[in-house]
C-alpha cells in the first residue's frame, strides 16, 4: 500500500519536471491561431484563383450576354460600330504560339540533352544557371530588344530574302508574304520562343534526368549511339514529362504580354501571312484597355482576358498532370 | 565443414582444356585518380563460363566493364594494358566501340528492358546492324526468344510492353536481346542479384545451355551460382587477382588464403 503511493507520487514528480515552463508562444492558444493562420493563407490563395474567374466572368458578362458564344469565331473589332469578336486575338495568339513551340521545342531537347548526356561534367552546372538566368530576364526586355535590335535585322537579313524566294511559289508565297517591316507575327513568335526556351529546356533536363543510368547503358552496350539511345530509350521513357514540359512552355507563350505587344504589329485582321502584323489576346487587353470608355469595349477586353484563363489554366493543369507523373 | 561441403560441389568436374577467346595484358584501370586495377593478367577460354567473384568494390564489376569498353561513356575513367579479342586489341581507340559491343554483349544487375513492345527490344538491337526482311526478322526473334528460353511465356504477346513482364522474364528478355546479336561473348554482371529465387534458378539453367556457344564472363557476389555455373573461377580482391582456378579447384582447394577466408565466407 505504502509502496503503491510512494510510486504514485514519484510518478506525479516527474510528470512535473517533463512539462515546459509555460509561456505565451508554446500555449495552446497561440497554436490553435498558427494553425489556422496557414490555413486561412492556404485557402486564401484558392480564393484569390476562384475570385479572378468570377469577377472575370461579371466583367465579361455584358459581351458575353451580346455577343453570345458567337464571341469567340467572330472577327469584327470596332470599338465604332462597338461590334466585338474575339477571333483575330485568338488566331494571333495560336499562330505565334505555335511559331514559338515549333522553335524553342527543338531547341530546348537539344539543350537539355547535351546537359544530361553529352556535356562534360564542369560544363553542366554553368550552363544549367545560364539557363535560369535567362529565365530571369523581364519581358520588358525581351520586347525591348525585339523591337529595337531583333525586328530591323529580321526584316533585312530573314524577312526580305524569304519574302522574295518564295514569291512565285503557291502557298508558300501566301505564308510569307508582306512588306519586310520586321515586326509582326513571325517576329512575335521567334521572340517568344527564346523566352519560353529556358523553362522548357530546364524542366526537360530535369525530366530527361529521370532515366536510370543502367538503362541508358544497356542501349550503349548494344552498340547504339548517342542519338540512337535518345531516339529509342530516353524519348519513349519520358515523353509524358517531356510532353508536360513543352505544355507548360505553352501556357507561358500563350499569356506572354509585354514583349508581344511591343513586337507584333497590332492590328486585329487574320491573314495568311505569318510576316502580317497581328494581334494576340494579350497584347489586344494591353493595348486598349485605356481607350476602352464604353462599357461594351471594356466588357469585351474582359471576356477577352476570361478567355486567355480558362486556356490558359487547362494547358498549364495538362501540364501539371503530366509531369506529375514522372515523379512519382 | 570445408568449402566443398559448404558449397555441395562434386569434384568430378573435368578439368577442361580450351581455347583462349580474351587475353587480358597488364591491365590497369583508373576512376580519376584511384587506381581500380592493378597489374591484371588473365585469360577467359572460348565457351566457357568464368565467374568473377570478390569482395563489394574488389574492381569486378570494373574488370567486366572494360571487356566492352562501356566505362569509356563517362569522362575520367582510363584503362591501360592489352585486351585481346580476336587479335585485336579492344582498347585501342580506333576499334569501333558499336562493332564491338555486337560481339561482346552485356546484361545488367536490374533488368533493363527498352520502354518498347517485347518484340521491338529484340528488333531495335538487330535494326542497328542488319535489314532483315520482315520474315528473317520474325524467325531471329523467335530463335533469341527460344535461346533465351521465353519464347513460351510471351510468344502470344509479343507487342505487349517490354516492360510489363515479370522481373525473371525481363531479365531473360534482355538476355535474349544480346544473344540476338549473336555475340562472341557474354558479360553478365549480377545478373540475378535483383530477382527472386525462382527467377535466379530459371537464370542459372539458362546460362548452363548458354556455356557451349557463347564466352561467358559472369561476376556474382553468390559463391553457389559461381560454382553452379563457372567451370573457372577468378577471386578478386582490392583491384587484384588473388587466385585463378578450375572452379571445382578452387572451392575445393583454395591455394591462398585471402581466397580460402572468402569463399567461407570469413570476411567480405
Amino acid at each position: 500500500m505504502t509502496l503503491v503511493n510512494n510510486r504514485t507520487k514519484a510518478h506525479a514528480e516527474t510528470a512535473g519536471e517533463f512539462q515546459r515552463p509555460p509561456r505565451f508562444l508554446n500555449g495552446e492558444a497561440f497554436n490553435k491561431t498558427f494553425k489556422w493562420l496557414s490555413i486561412g493563407a492556404a485557402l486564401f490563395i484558392l480564393m484569390i484563383l476562384g475570385g479572378f474567374f468570377v469577377s472575370l466572368t461579371i466583367g465579361a458578362w455584358p459581351a458575353l450576354k451580346q455577343f453570345g458564344i458567337g464571341f469567340i469565331w467572330t472577327s469584327a473589332w470596332n470599338p465604332v460600330t462597338e461590334k466585338f469578336g474575339a477571333l483575330p486575338a485568338i488566331a494571333g495568339t495560336l499562330i505565334t504560339s505555335a511559331i514559338a513551340i515549333i522553335i524553342a521545342v527543338p531547341l530546348a531537347f537539344a539543350i537539355a540533352v547535351y546537359i544530361t548526356q553529352l556535356a562534360p561534367k564542369w560544363l553542366r552546372h554553368p550552363l544549367g544557371i545560364a539557363i535560369e538566368l535567362l529565365a530571369a530576364i523581364p519581358s520588358i526586355i525581351y520586347g525591348m530588344w525585339g523591337l529595337f535590335y531583333f525586328a530591323p535585322m529580321f526584316a533585312d537579313y530573314v524577312q526580305g530574302p524569304i519574302i522574295n524566294l518564295f514569291e512565285n511559289v503557291p502557298i508558300l508565297s501566301t505564308i510569307f508574304q508582306g512588306p519586310a517591316i520586321g515586326i509582326g507575327m513571325a517576329t512575335a513568335g521567334i521572340v517568344l520562343a527564346i523566352m519560353i526556351l529556358p523553362f522548357i529546356a530546364s524542366v526537360m533536363r530535369d525530366v530527361i534526368d529521370t532515366v536510370p543510368k543502367r538503362l541508358k547503358e544497356s542501349g550503349f552496350a548494344i552498340g547504339a549511339t548517342d542519338w540512337e539511345v535518345t531516339k529509342a530509350i530516353i524519348i519513349p521513357h519520358c515523353r509524358t514529362g517531356l510532353a508536360g514540359s513543352i505544355f507548360l512552355g505553352l501556357g507561358r507563350a500563350l499569356g506572354e504580354t509585354m514583349a508581344v505587344t511591343f513586337i507584333i504589329g497590332n492590328a486585329n485582321r487574320i491573314t495568311a501571312s505569318i510576316f502580317a502584323p497581328g494581334n494576340t489576346i494579350a497584347s489586344t487587353i494591353a493595348n486598349e484597355f485605356q481607350e476602352a470608355y464604353t462599357e461594351i469595349h471594356s466588357s469585351s477586353l474582359m471576356a477577352l482576358g476570361l478567355l486567355l484563363f480558362i486556356i490558359t489554366f487547362i494547358v498549364l493543369a495538362i501540364a501539371r498532370m503530366m509531369l506529375n507523373r514522372i515523379s512519382t | 565443414m570445408t568449402p566443398s561441403e559448404m558449397l555441395n560441389i562434386e569434384s568430378s568436374q573435368s578439368t577442361l582444356t580450351t581455347d583462349i577467346d580474351i587475353t587480358v595484358r597488364d591491365l590497369n584501370f583508373y576512376y580519376g585518380n584511384s587506381h581500380a586495377l592493378k597489374n591484371i593478367n588473365l585469360e577467359f577460354g572460348k565457351k566457357e563460363t568464368t565467374a568473377i567473384i570478390g569482395p563489394s568494390g574488389c574492381g569486378k564489376s570494373t574488370l567486366l566493364r572494360i571487356l566492352n569498353r562501356i566505362y569509356t561513356l563517362y569522362p575520367g575513367q582510363e584503362a591501360k594494358g592489352e585486351i585481346i579479342i580476336n587479335g585485336e586489341n579492344i582498347l585501342d581507340p580506333k576499334v569501333n566501340v558499336a562493332a564491338l559491343r555486337a560481339k561482346v554483349g552485356m546484361v545488367f544487375q536490374s533488368p533493363t528492358p527498352f520502354p518498347m513492345s517485347i518484340y521491338d527490344n529484340i528488333a531495335y538491337g538487330i535494326r542497328l546492324y542488319e535489314k532483315p526482311s520482315r520474315r528473317e526478322m520474325d524467325e531471329r526473334i523467335e530463335k533469341a526468344l527460344r535461346g533465351a528460353a521465353l519464347w513460351d511465356e510471351v510468344k502470344d504477346k509479343l507487342h505487349a510492353s517490354g516492360q510489363s513482364l515479370s522481373g525473371g522474364q525481363q531479365q531473360r528478355l534482355c538476355i535474349a536481346r544480346t544473344i540476338a546479336l549473336k555475340p562472341q561473348v557474354l558479360l553478365l554482371d549480377e545478373p540475378t542479384s535483383a530477382l527472386d529465387p525462382v527467377s535466379t534458378t530459371k537464370i542459372e539453367d539458362l546460362l548452363d545451355d548458354l556455356r557451349d556457344e557463347y564466352t561467358i564472363v559472369i561476376v556474382t557476389h553468390n559463391m553457389q551460382q559461381a560454382a553452379r555455373v563457372s567451370q573457372k573461377t577468378v577471386f578478386m580482391y582490392m583491384g587484384e587477382v588473388v587466385e585463378v582456378a578450375q572452379t571445382d579447384e578452387m572451392f575445393l582447394r583454395p591455394k591462398e588464403e585471402r581466397t580460402k577466408n572468402y569463399i567461407t565466407g570469413r570476411f567480405g
